[in-house]
Order: structure tokens, then sequence, then C-alpha cells
């Protein structure tokens, strides 16, 4: 079913659906929930302003996705990876954890997580980021990224293998 | 035959096909070094799962954003609100009573000439204002009453406003205002700018700033090198 993004009932169910595809993948390039926001925000006003029609509602969210994607690591550029990590030391508390359950994590293991994804090279973090947080195949990671499957897969599995070190490295051992 | 990592990264993904899955599986079953390999990826799986911002963290964030792109984005939707009264200061009110919201005759051209190319007759956008002295029971203040009304098909709907809301519809779809006294036709105070800089095909103010270019699905964003390619990627 074709989707225009400027018709306002596709607008509203494209929103909803993919806005926390966006949020999540937006939030963990950044790790700054209101540079998240503001990501999100001006994906969807490019989108409706772009009125463009989408042969679907997938095509549409690889679209928003592509551009939050960008706009996210545009951010983190600007800012400087030192810089960011220094303020979201100082100001950005990390996201609470909910229930006890849930905690199986520290606090501190979860900050060494996030620092060892934004360390790692831009091709593998985004690949990463797209297929945990994003809940996308390697398929749909090939097609935002304009790259094949299987180098998708590769990327995938680079970026494991160099999470898995670079979180060692820092003491917390995966296995 | 031991599993490499690959593709054990693969299963972990839920990208395996049959009937290799079948085989790791079996396989992860009886041998203790993949079977030690596969939980550390299920494991680091786990921690990347464990630092996911999570819905309720964030619907705060999607309803407000939401909420801005209905008022600067979407079309104005017809509102509630009718026969706003509210009072003037006194030199305020007499400039008031006597206004007009005067929609220059060039622009209702140009606007028109945007939006009327050949094969869309769209109606010509009307605005009546209407401006009437309503006592209001405490003596020296009266308090004008404003009624106004547009007229058109789509992009402004037809809906009651008062001067003030009037105005900052008119704003927002990118018309130039300006309010004049009958008597004298002096422009009292202008809102807007011109609508050939404003307007945009649809009739609507146009967002963003103008060095802005917008996304495209090439990932023109980043710098041509930065792009994520795959010539330069081998695959095994």
């Amino acid at each position: 079913m074709e989707v225009k993004s400027s018709g306002s009932e596709s607008f509203q169910r494209v929103y909803q659906e993919v806005f926390p595809v966006i949020m999540r993948v937006a939030y963990h390039v950044t790790y700054n929930v209101d540079a998240a926001e503001d990501v999100c925000q001006e994906a969807f006003i490019r989108f409706y302003n772009r009125e463009i029609t989408f042969p679907s509602i997938d095509e549409a969210k690889y679209w928003l996705i592509r551009v939050a994607k960008n706009l996210a690591i545009n951010y983190v550029k600007r800012k400087g990876r030192e810089q960011a990590a220094f303020d979201r030391m100082k100001r950005q508390p990390l996201p609470a954890m909910k229930t006890g359950e849930e905690q199986v994590l520290g606090d501190e293991t979860r900050a060494v997580v996030q620092q060892a994804i934004q360390q790692l090279p831009e091709k593998l973090r985004t690949v990463l980021i797209l297929k945990e947080y994003g809940d996308l195949n390697y398929r749909e990671i090939g097609k935002i990224l304009h790259i094949t499957e299987s180098n998708v897969k590769v990327r995938a599995h680079r970026a494991r293998l160099q999470l898995m070190k670079l979180i060692d490295q820092e003491g917390i051992h995966v296995s | 035959m031991c599993l490499d990592d690959q593709v054990l990264s693969s299963y972990i993904d839920g990208e395996l096909q049959e009937p290799w899955k079948t085989q790791v599986v079996e396989h992860i079953s009886h041998c203790a070094e993949c079977r030690g390999r596969y939980e550390q990826f299920a494991r680091l799986d786990q921690m990347l799962y464990e630092t996911r911002l999570k819905s309720d963290e964030f619907s705060t964030q999607q309803q407000r954003v939401w909420k801005y792109l209905e008022k600067t984005c979407m079309p104005a939707q017809p509102k509630k609100f009718k026969h706003k009264r509210f009072a003037f200061s006194a030199p305020a009110m007499a400039a008031a009573a006597a206004a007009m919201v005067v929609m220059l005759g060039a622009n209702v051209f140009l606007i028109r000439g945007v939006i009327g190319e050949p094969g869309a007759e769209q109606p010509i956008p009307t605005l009546t204002a209407e401006v009437q002295q309503v006592p209001n029971g405490m003596g020296e203040e009266p308090v004008i009453g404003v009624s106004a009304r547009a007229h058109r098909a789509s992009a402004i709907a037809p809906q009651e406003l008062t001067v003030d809301e009037l105005l900052v519809l008119l704003e927002q779809k990118g018309f130039e205002v300006e309010l004049k006294r009958s008597d004298s036709m002096t422009p009292v105070q202008s809102y807007g700018a011109s609508p050939a800089a404003q307007q945009d095909s649809r009739g609507t103010a146009r967002l963003g700033t103008p060095e802005e270019t917008p996304a495209t699905e090439k990932e023109e964003e980043l710098p041509p090198e930065e792009q994520d390619g795959w010539s330069d990627w081998e695959d095994y």
C-alpha cells in the first residue's frame, strides 16, 4: 500500500510505527535523549516536507531510519566524540532500569557497554545499532545502508568481536 | 568440524536458514568449546539488550514531537474555540475597533498563481472579519467582539477565529497581513513575510532554515567518503 509522506492519515500511521525505531537508533548513536528527540523531530519534518510517495510503509521506514541515522551521526561528529562522552558523564544520567528482575547489569557495566559501542568504527557501529536496537534484519539493514546482505552479516560479526574485546579490556568479561 | 564465529553470529541474529540452523543447535549441544563461544555471543547480546532504551523512557518525547509536528507541519485542524472575546487597552481598542484584516490583493494573486497551476483549479482564499462593539457590562471599557471566517477548501479550514488567532494562522500559512484602520487605511501592524518567500507548492508555510538542504535517499548528510559503501569492504 502506497504511503504519502505528507498525507495526514498515513503520516500519523508512519509516526506511530517508526518513531520508536528511530528514537532508539538515534539514542544509541548519540546516547543523549535530548539529541535523539531533536533528530526524530527533524527527520519527521523532512519526511513530511519532502512529499514523497513510498511504495510501502517499510520503504518509508527505511527512508526515515536512514535520515535519522545520518542526522544522529552528524550530531556526534559535530559535538566531537570526546566532548560527547564528557557531557554524558556530567549531565546525562543513564536511563534508569525499571524492575529489579531486569537489572542484571550494574550502571557501571552499562556505561562500559555504551562506551565500547561508541568506540567501534562507524561502519560496524551503525550495523550493530540497527540490528540490536532498530530490530531490523540483514536484508532491511542492507537496504537502509545501500550495502549487500552478506556485507551486513560480516559487519555484524566483526562488530561483535570488537565489542567483546573492548568490553573485556575494561575488565568486564562477556564470557 | 567446529562452527566458525561468523556462523554463530548469524545464528544469534536469527539469520541462519535451515538446515544449518538445526545443525548448529545439534553441534552446540555436544561440543563444549562451541557452546562456550555461543554463550559468549549470547551474553554480549543480553548486555546490549539491557542497555536498550525502553519504550516508557521516550513516551514523553514521542508525544512532544507529535504535538510539535501537528502544530507546524500538519494542515490546520478545525479547533473548538468559538466567539472568543477579548478586551483591548484604550489605544489598541481605538485601532482595533476600526481594524480590518486586509489581505493584499497582490498576494492573493501571487498565491493563486502558485497553487492555481493548470488542471488544479482551486478557489481563491477569502477571509472576512467582522468587528463589533459589545457592551461588557463594566461600563468604561467596551469589549470588542471579533469573529472571522476563512473560506477555502482545504488550506484554511472554515472556523471562527479571533483576530489574534487569525493573524497567527495567516502567518503560519505564509500570508502577508496588514491591519489597517478603516478611516485612514494607515497600516497599524504587519505580520508575516512575503508569500513568495514562504509559500511552497502546497500553500503551507515552509519550515526550516533556507540554507538547509533536505535529506535525500543518498546519504547526503555524510561526506561522500564516509558513506556506507560495500566496494571498499571485502566479503567473505
